[in-house]
C-alpha cells in the first residue's frame, strides 16, 4: 500500500497544526496602541497562537514603539518578551529619530539585552535616509543586522540608496506588494539584499503567485503584522497561495533562517 | 473535514480588476473545488456596474444549472421603482429561489432612512430576507439607525474593517440581528474568539469577498481560531444555512 503526504493546503483546509514545517513569523508586535481596539496583544497571547499554528518563532517590535513615541518603553516590552520566551520570540530595536543623540544608546541597550535587528517605521515622520537614522544603520552594517521597514512604497527609493551604502545590511521591506507592486518586484530584483513581507490586511487575488513569479520564492518571508492583524488570517495568504509547496516552505520559515542567520 | 458555505461570492468583470482575477461561473466553481468549499451565495458585479435590474436578470441566467452557486439580487428602494414594488418584487425574487438580498446605498446613491428605503426595508424584514452591505457602503450611525427601525431584519456586514471593535462590540450588544462575515481585509488577533464568546458564535459568517479578495485567508481565519468545532461548524454554514432557512 502506498500512502501519499498531504499538502499543506490539506493540512492546513483541515485547521491542522503544521508540525514537521519550520515556520517563522518575521514581522509581529507587542502591546497596544491608541487608534482600535486590539483584543490579543502580549506576549503570551501570540505565542499561543503561534502553538496552535505551529510557528516555531518570531521577530517581534513593541507597538508604543513602533508606531508611537515610547520607545524605551516599547523595546522594553521586546525584551521582556525575548526573556520570557528565549528561542521563541526574536526582537527588533525600534529607534527614534526625533531623539538623534539617543538612538545610537539605546541600540547599544537593548542590544546588551540579546536584541539584534532593528526596525524602522515612517509614522515617525523622517524620511529613511535622513541623517537622524544613520547612526543606527552604521551598527546594523557592522554587526551585519537585519532591518524591517514599515513601507508602501514612497520608501523605496530610500531604501534603494541605503541598501547601496550598506551592504551588510539584509532589508525586509514590510507590506511588499500592497502598492504599486511592480516597484517592490524591481527593487528586490535588482539588490541581493532586500527582501519582502506578505503582511497585508487585504489579500488581494493571487498578491503572492505574483510575488514568487516576479521575484522568486526566496525573497519572500511570511509576516502577519501581529497585533494589529491576525497571524491565523494572514498565513492563509501563503498556505492557500497557488504555488508549490516548497516555495511556500521558502515564504513560512526557511528564507527567515537565512535572513536572520538562525543557523 | 469542516464544510465551507461562503456567504460572500463575487460573479462578474468589474471595471477595474487584477489580471487574471476569475470573474466566471467556471473560474469561481475552480478556486471553490480546491479549496474544498462545498457552496457559495453570489453577488453579481453588474450590479455596481450597470445596476440591479441587468444583475438580477444575469444572475439568474449564469448560475440556473450551478447547485453549488446560490445566487442574490440586489435592490433599490421604492422612490424610482427601477426594481419595481417592493413587496411584489421581494415576493417573486423569494418564488424565483433568490433568498437574499445585497444592497449598496453609497454606490447606489440612496440612503438606508425609512423615508427613503422604509417600504424595501420592510418588506425584506417581513419575508426574514437577510440583507448583505458591504462595510464602505453604509456608516455606523446609519447602520445603527436602520436596525433600531427594523428590529426583525438580519444584516450582514461584508469585508468589514479591522479597526472598528470600538463601535461595533456596540452594535453587536444592542442588535441580536447584526452578524458579520469574516473576509478580507478584517483581520485582527483574538477577534473570533472574543465575538464568539462576547456575543455568541451566530454573529459571525463564513464570507470572504472573493475574487476581489482570497478565499484562505478566510478559511484559516476560522479554523485556526480557538473556538470549539461546534462553533466553528455553525460559522462555516450553519448560520447561513439558517438565515436563508427563515426567508417565509
Amino acid at each position: 500500500m502506498t500512502t501519499t503526504k498531504a499538502t499543506i493546503l490539506e493540512r492546513a483546509r483541515l485547521g491542522q497544526r503544521l508540525d514537521g514545517l519550520f515556520l517563522f513569523d518575521a514581522h509581529q508586535h507587542l502591546g497596544e496602541w491608541h487608534q482600535f481596539h486590539m483584543p490579543k496583544c502580549e506576549a503570551a497571547d501570540v505565542i499561543a497562537v503561534m502553538d496552535r499554528i505551529g510557528i516555531a518563532q518570531a521577530a517581534t517590535s513593541g507597538v508604543p514603539a513602533a508606531v508611537g513615541s515610547d520607545f524605551r518603553a516599547g523595546n522594553d516590552l521586546v525584551i521582556a518578551a525575548t526573556r520570557a520566551y528565549p528561542g521563541r520570540l526574536h526582537g527588533y530595536i525600534v529607534v527614534n529619530p526625533n531623539d538623534p543623540a539617543g538612538v545610537a544608546p539605546e541600540i547599544e541597550r537593548c542590544a546588551a539585552e540579546g536584541l539584534a535587528a532593528v526596525k524602522i517605521h515612517s509614522y515617525h515622520g523622517k524620511p529613511y535616509d535622513c541623517a537622524e537614522y544613520r547612526p543606527a544603520y552604521e551598527i546594523a552594517n557592522s554587526r551585519s543586522w537585519p532591518v524591517l521597514a514599515h513601507t508602501w512604497a514612497e520608501e523605496l527609493p530610500a531604501i534603494d540608496r541605503l541598501a547601496a551604502e550598506y551592504p551588510n545590511i539584509r532589508w525586509l521591506l514590510a507590506h511588499a506588494a500592497a502598492a504599486e507592486p511592480q516597484k517592490y518586484y524591481d527593487l528586490a530584483r535588482r539588490r541581493d539584499s532586500i527582501f519582502l513581507d506578505t503582511c497585508n490586511s487585504a489579500c488581494t487575488w493571487n498578491a503572492v503567485e505574483s510575488l514568487v513569479k516576479e521575484t522568486g520564492p526566496e525573497k519572500i518571508l511570511f509576516g502577519s503584522d501581529v497585533s494589529f492583524l491576525a497571524a491565523t488570517q494572514q498565513i492563509g495568504r501563503v498556505l492557500f497561495a497557488r504555488i508549490s509547496d516548497r516555495d511556500k516552505e521558502l515564504i513560512l520559515g526557511l528564507n527567515a533562517r537565512r535572513f536572520f542567520r538562525l543557523d | 473535514m469542516i464544510e465551507l458555505f461562503d456567504s460572500n461570492v463575487r460573479l462578474g468583470v468589474p471595471n477595474k480588476c487584477v489580471p487574471g482575477e476569475p470573474t466566471s461561473v467556471e473560474g469561481l466553481l475552480a478556486e471553490l473545488r480546491r479549496l474544498s468549499i462545498a457552496q457559495a451565495l453570489v453577488r453579481h458585479r453588474l450590479a455596481l456596474e450597470t445596476g440591479p435590474v441587468a444583475a438580477n436578470h444575469r444572475i439568474l441566467e449564469e448560475l440556473h444549472s450551478t447547485q453549488a452557486l446560490l445566487a442574490t439580487w440586489s435592490l433599490l428602494p421604492e422612490s424610482t421603482r427601477e426594481t419595481g414594488d417592493p413587496a411584489e418584487t421581494v415576493d417573486r425574487m423569494i418564488r424565483l429561489g433568490v433568498r437574499a438580498v445585497w444592497l449598496y446605498p453609497k454606490t447606489h446613491s440612496y440612503t438606508l432612512r425609512d423615508w427613503c428605503a422604509g417600504s424595501l426595508l420592510t418588506a425584506l424584514e417581513d419575508r426574514r430576507v437577510p440583507v448583505f452591505l458591504l462595510f464602505d457602503e453604509v456608516v455606523p450611525d446609519e447602520l445603527a439607525e436602520l436596525l433600531d427601525r427594523h428590529r426583525r431584519l438580519n444584516v450582514v456586514l461584508s469585508n468589514v474593517n479591522y479597526r472598528t471593535n470600538r463601535w461595533l462590540y456596540g452594535l453587536f450588544a444592542r442588535y441580536p440581528s447584526l452578524r458579520m462575515d469574516l473576509g478580507a481585509p478584517h483581520s485582527l488577533s483574538g477577534f473570533v474568539e472574543q465575538v464568539v464568546k462576547r456575543f455568541g458564535p451566530e454573529r459571525l459568517l463564513f464570507g470572504s469577498g472573493f475574487p476581489e479578495h482570497e478565499i484562505g485567508p478566510a478559511v484559516s481565519y476560522l479554523l485556526y481560531a480557538e473556538i470549539s468545532d461546534d462553533d466553528k461548524q455553525l460559522i462555516a454554514r450553519v448560520n447561513l444555512h439558517n438565515l436563508l432557512g427563515a426567508v417565509r
